[in-house]
């Protein structure tokens, strides 16, 4: 029976901006739309369109809007025009009357939204997935601590304080009342990994609120294996995604930079990197400065952004997937793609990277920002003749768009709660 | 009849002229004549066959007394002819000082008094013409009445030094009036024990520093000679009452000399705005130690007339205002949160008290903006506030800063409800129904005046468990001292309904007429301190006692510290200030 009407929530529309949590929900989307128990689906996504936070709403194409909202103010995640909230936002829910409001964040829409939605109608159900851990941490939701970016392992209103001196240890209470408040609202918590979900029970999420649905793939056929030219070894690696500081690249490229020569030149790094260009000059001439050398050379190729459609190719053309990161991820969505494609991973031995891959089984794991550790594994991965089919035979199919779906739809299952 | 006055007298040619006419015996001679004050003095000498010296003001004889002094001088131009001895005179005239001043004297064998009209000099009178009657006048001085015009008279007319070549040194640093309540000064001095400091006006007027504190000046070890005792009272303040007219100088007197120190300075004018007031007055440093004492004898009595002057205009100040959603037709309760500085904790407390039903029922939340930089930023998000929280509310403005007191006045004013809950807008609920606890333990009791909760810190520990007064021996006052501050609540020695000695105004709830038999908030604080003591204390005054409610807990985001030891200058003081008036106030309460 179609029985529910869907809005999924974004931060972002994967037309403007590829992040995860984006591509996560857009697909998610779709999937609820090809459900025969749904009725109908929307998504709703912020954009900036060049003119501020108007709080105005436009569509973009046939169930899909865009709504211009923001959130300068992180550390309230007030909306920067909660008057529209009050207004443009509730006239679309009373316009579309969904059943669940399924929101993928609050980044740039506020957390004001959800009391809204529960005033419009308090019998529409909130699913919220939690991509990171913005209501934990001020410091981008990333958990590192600020300047140094060493993993944090709880937050604690001190030691916010501390990283955060300009905040009092009440001001950070305060915070936190206020995101509790909020996410009273919610229905249901979606954590993508079970390491987001500890952390938020730690730090006063119920339990029994907050629940694992690992995040959607297509449906693809693994990729055949790297054809290897006479004398070659399993030696490419390639790094996906966004280039920050948060995300080791600068320290996987020096721990190439590190290496003896000889072995240095028996392999060869790919970045795919993306957004360098919005980061700090600083970082950026870091970046470069390291890359030099090794692009003469050969040993790096800078490859640059890519399409999600270029995806399957340029992973194609690599042994390994490599997932450096510094901060602890959440489910990093390179991880479940390149287990779609067939290609083992390397991750930091962190959060979520170390939860969804198995050390020795389908990947490997390396101490976090351990320079010389991650020189040495590329070196040992790349000369041992059997192991990467041995770890390409450990990967399990991850779970696809429908799945996913599902999975939502039977939680949110009227009388299961 | 010879006419003699100073213009036409040089060093000593009268008298060698005089020699030429007559023997020296039967000679008068006036060296000079000046007006001091009331009083006439004439000085010259005379030979020993002149007699009856005495004078005549306006053709009217005038008190006058002849004091003989030793004239080596005139004896010496007269090769000895007459004996220095008692040769020199001053007639000193008293009673009158105006009209033609005529000296009279007799010699034997002359029926008629020798005569001599004499010119006076009242103003610009030369150094040396002085100096000769320096002791004259310092004898003069002791017997007239210190301060009185006479003696200011005499006292200038005294060869003055300046403060380079002497032993007293010292200047005004400080000095301030504030129209129609007096002036401070505040300065330094280093000057012998018996000396007595002056302030010499504008119109010459000398006014005695006697209302005065004296404080060690460390600073000043540098200067030579100086003693360590000097130091440690070479700091002044000195509060005057009468006016007087800028520009002043300091004057230190003892019987020996006047010293003028320093330049003139000006007066400037102290702010109306008592806590500006207070900030330049505060500046004259004085040390803590002793400042209890000083702030009540010298900057409470001008503190306190700006504090009433400012507060006499309040009635003038329009109170405006707004209802945000449907107010409750009799509400049990107003709830009376003065804003001032961050208003960002009304959507805090709006967000929990709209969790609470009993609140959305039977409260009244009235808003009290004391502040007018939060006004319009206030003003522009109350109409969301509403909509997104629904928990109706009210604010007004009363077009001033009236400080905690003044605020919760206001609000008293504004209120509907027969029970008022007192509370800081950064005071939060744990949960629903803790005002309906508080509400019920006031009505249940009536001997109770007023009903406080526990206060916890963000991080669980005590803030609030009753208060009590506590002497803080090192700065000589009394402190509300807060209990097991700090400490989890299981070391609260009471655990259900009780008395304490005080309590906080954070979060008071109490009855409208009885606050209203009390005279309300009492709003003489300097910026706002032992407010809610003094509140209790008059509670307790009139038979209540105070009650505490630990089954009832609150979050409240204190900062403060409450020894204030070590904390900014200027709070420390305005907390002593604040301190020496409450135990003013109630000293059957704070005593030894």
């Amino acid at each position: 029976m179609k029985n529910e009407r869907i809005l999924v929530l974004a931060h972002g529309h994967p037309d403007f901006s590829k992040g995860g949590g984006e591509i996560a929900a857009y697909n998610l989307f779709q999937a609820y739309l090809d459900r025969p128990d749904v009725e109908e689906a929307w998504f709703l996504a912020r954009a900036d369109l060049k003119r501020g936070a108007t709080g105005r709403l436009s569509k973009r194409r046939d169930r899909e809007y865009l709504w211009e909202q923001s959130t300068p103010d992180i550390f309230t995640m007030k909306a920067a025009n909660r008057f529209e909230t009050l207004g443009y936002f509730a006239e679309l829910l009373r316009a579309l009357r969904p059943t669940i409001v399924h929101a993928h964040h609050y980044l740039h829409l506020g957390l004001d939204f959800l009391r809204v939605i529960k005033q419009v109608d308090p019998d529409i159900r909130i699913i919220m997935t939690l991509h990171e851990y913005m209501a934990i941490c001020l410091q981008n939701g990333q958990m590192v601590k600020n300047g140094s970016l060493k993993p944090c392992y709880s937050a604690d209103f001190l030691d916010c304080s501390n990283c955060f001196p300009e905040r009092s240890p009440e001001d950070f209470w305060l915070r936190k009342q206020r995101f509790s408040n909020f996410f009273d609202l919610v229905d249901q918590f979606i954590a993508p990994s079970q390491f987001l979900r500890q952390r938020y029970i730690d730090w006063g999420l119920a339990a029994d609120r907050i629940e694992v649905i690992e995040n959607g793939q297509s449906d693809n056929e693994a990729l055949p294996p790297r054809v290897l030219a006479a004398g070659e070894s399993r030696n490419r690696f390639g790094f996906f995604g966004q280039v920050n500081p948060y995300k080791g690249v600068n320290m996987l490229i020096a721990a190439v930079k590190a290496l003896p020569r000889a072995e240095r030149e028996k392999l060869v790094l790919e970045i795919h990197g993306a957004n360098l260009e919005n980061q700090s000059a600083d970082f950026q001439q870091e970046i470069k400065d390291l890359c030099e050398p090794l692009l003469k050379k050969g040993v790096l190729q800078w490859v640059g952004p890519y399409e999600p459609s270029q995806l399957a190719s340029r992973m194609g053309n690599v042994d390994w997937v490599v997932v450096p990161s510094v901060w602890w991820e959440n489910s990093p969505m390179v991880i479940q793609e390149a287990f779609a494609l067939g290609r083992p991973v390397i991750v930091s031995d962190i959060g979520g990277m170390a939860e969804k891959v198995t050390d020795r089984v389908n990947g490997r794991h390396v101490p976090v920002g351990n320079m010389s550790a991650w020189g040495r594994t590329m070196v040992e991965l790349s000369q041992d003749p059997t192991i990467w089919e041995q770890l390409q035979a450990g990967i399990v199919k991850p779970m696809t768009y429908a799945e996913c779906a599902q999975a939502h739809l039977l939680l949110m299952t009227p009388g299961r709660r | 009849m010879t006419k003699t006055s100073f213009e036409d007298r040089g060093s000593g040619s009268d008298t060698q002229d005089a020699a030429a006419q007559a023997t020296p015996s039967a000679m008068l001679v006036v060296d000079f004549a000046v007006r001091i004050g009331g009083h006439i003095y004439i000085a010259g000498w005379s030979g020993n066959d002149v007699s009856d010296i005495a004078a005549t003001l306006a053709g009217a004889p005038c008190n006058s007394t002849v004091r003989r002094q030793d004239r080596p001088d005139v004896s010496e131009v007269y090769g000895g002819q007459v004996s220095p001895q008692d040769l020199g005179f001053v007639l000193l005239v008293s009673g009158g000082i105006d009209g033609e001043l005529c000296l009279n004297w007799r010699l034997p064998q002359q029926q008629a008094p020798q005569t001599q009209t004499v010119d006076v000099l009242d103003k610009d009178i030369p150094e040396a013409l002085l100096r000769n009657l320096e002791l004259l006048l310092k004898e003069q001085i002791k017997q007239l009445e210190t301060g009185s015009p006479e003696w200011a008279a005499h006292v200038f007319a005294l060869p003055q030094k300046t403060s380079d070549n002497d032993n007293s040194l010292g200047a005004i640093d400080h000095a301030f009036e504030s129209q129609g309540q007096g002036s401070i000064l505040g300065g330094w001095v280093i000057c012998p024990e018996a000396a007595q400091l002056y302030l010499m006006d504008a119109d010459k007027q000398l006014h005695r520093l006697e209302n005065m504190h004296r404080f060690e000046r460390m600073d000043l070890a540098k200067i030579p000679n100086v003693s360590s005792h000097q130091l440690t009272q070479a700091g002044f303040i000195s509060f005057l009452q009468q006016p007087v007219t800028a520009p002043v100088r300091l004057l230190v007197l003892t019987e020996e000399t006047v010293t003028v120190l320093g330049a003139p300075v000006e007066l400037r004018p102290l702010p109306a705005d008592p806590k500006r007031a207070a900030q330049q007055l505060f500046e004259i440093g004085s040390p803590v130690q002793g400042f209890s004492r000083r702030v009540g004898q010298i900057d409470w009595p001008i503190l306190s007339s700006l504090i009433a002057q400012q507060q006499a205009q309040w009635a003038q100040c329009p109170v405006v205002g707004e209802a945000l959603g449907p107010q409750p037709e009799a509400p049990k309760v107003t709830l009376i949160i003065p804003l001032y500085g961050r208003y960002d904790f009304v959507e805090h407390q709006l967000m929990e008290f709209s969790r609470d039903p009993y609140m959305r029922q039977q409260a009244e939340i009235l808003y009290v903006i004391d502040d007018p930089k939060i006004l319009v930023a206030f003003q522009a998000e109350t109409s969301e506030l509403f909509q997104l929280y629904g928990q109706p509310f009210r604010w007004v403005w009363g077009g001033t800063n009236r400080g905690f007191s003044g605020a919760n006045n206001l609000g008293v004013s504004q209120a509907n409800a027969p029970r008022f809950l007192f509370m800081n807008s950064d005071v939060f609920p744990q949960g629903p129904g803790w005002l309906e606890q508080m509400v019920t333990a006031l009505d249940d009791h009536p001997n109770l005046g007023m009903v406080t909760p526990r206060l916890l810190f963000v991080n669980g520990g005590m803030q609030h468990a009753g208060m009590e007064s506590r002497r803080l021996e090192a700065i000589d006052i009394w402190i509300n001292h807060h209990p097991n501050l700090g400490l989890d609540p299981e070391f609260d020695p009471r655990q259900a309904l009780e008395a304490v000695p005080l309590a906080t105004g954070a979060c008071m709830l109490l009855r409208r007429d009885e606050l209203a038999r009390m005279g309300g908030w009492d709003t003489g604080y300097l910026i706002g301190d032992f407010e809610d003591s003094d509140l209790c204390f008059k509670y307790r005054s009139a038979g209540f006692d105070i009650g505490y409610l630990p089954t009832v807990a609150l979050t409240h985001l204190e900062r403060q510290s409450f020894t204030q030891i070590g904390a900014d200058a200027f709070k420390q003081r305005v907390m002593i200030a604040n301190s020496v008036r409450h135990t003013g106030r109630w000293p059957q309460f704070l005593h030894d």
